[in-house]
């Protein structure tokens, strides 16, 4: 009796500890990908495309 | 002998009981220490990973948001430089979709060119309709083949944006010399109101 309480005791032990491992590394690896800074930044990264077609004003410059 | 042996019996026993407990023990005391782990880690490891991730998560996240709006600034720089540069042609862009009908500079050109052949029209009539981003005119003439072909191609070089929506050559049966054709040509003329 007293060595299989032992023997469950342990496994237990063991078991308690990986699965408080695991969800400290996984708590830390969400923290460390999903970004905390507020949805109100990411209005300024709305990308501004610099490309205007000026070859229009050549052609009808070329014009007269 | 054997009188000896039954007499260290209970000692045997009270040996492998003893020993047995200490295995308890032991086991015990291995169980309580991953416990004890389990639980510094719960209460003194978790919070300080949680908040060394956050922080480093955050600055990789500022990292990327500082490299992207780098390159937002070049790009508006850029855009900036672009239309400078439009804004030094500017002209051109009036010239060829002007914000107002523009009637006496069409008028001009279009009565300079065709005199250019030797074209001259009657009258220019156009037809000017409320909501719409162009008038139209219609280009009839009795005029010599050649002389009408230059003009259209000249015409068709126009800065001003100008749509043919048709072209209508026809031989003329009143002429003399038989080299007169009758040209129709109607045209639609864009500008852009604002």
């Amino acid at each position: 009796m007293k060595k299989q309480f032992s023997r469950y005791f342990i496994l237990i032990s063991i078991f308690t500890c990986l699965a408080v491992f695991i969800l400290v590394v996984q708590k830390s690896y969400d923290n460390l990908i999903s970004a905390s800074i507020d949805q109100q930044d990411y209005s300024l990264i709305k990308t501004v495309s610099p490309n205007l077609n000026i070859q229009v004003l050549d052609e009808i410059e070329k014009r007269h | 002998m054997k009188a000896n042996f039954s007499n260290l019996n209970p000692l045997f026993a009270y040996l492998r009981q003893k020993q047995e407990d200490q295995k308890f023990v032991r086991s015990l005391e291995i169980g309580g220490t991953f416990l004890l782990i389990a639980f510094f880690i719960f209460f003194a490891i978790k919070p300080t990973f949680l908040t060394i991730s956050k922080l480093v998560g955050d600055i990789r996240h500022k990292k990327n948001l500082t490299l992207q709006l780098r390159k937002k600034i070049d790009d508006i720089i850029a855009a900036q430089d672009l239309f400078a540069q439009v804004q030094e042609k500017y002209y051109l862009v009036d010239e060829s979709l002007p914000s107002h009908p523009g009637f006496y500079k069409l008028n001009s050109f279009i009565a300079s060119t065709a005199a250019k052949h030797q074209i001259y029209f009657d009258k220019l009539q156009y037809n000017l309709k409320e909501n719409e981003l162009f008038y139209q005119t219609t280009l009839t003439q009795s005029v010599s083949f050649t002389p009408s072909m230059f003009f259209l191609t000249e015409l068709s070089q126009s800065r001003r944006l100008l749509d043919f929506n048709g072209l209508n050559l026809s031989v003329n049966e009143a002429s003399t010399s038989g080299r007169q054709i009758n040209l129709s040509l109607p045209l639609s003329i864009y500008y852009w109101p604002k």
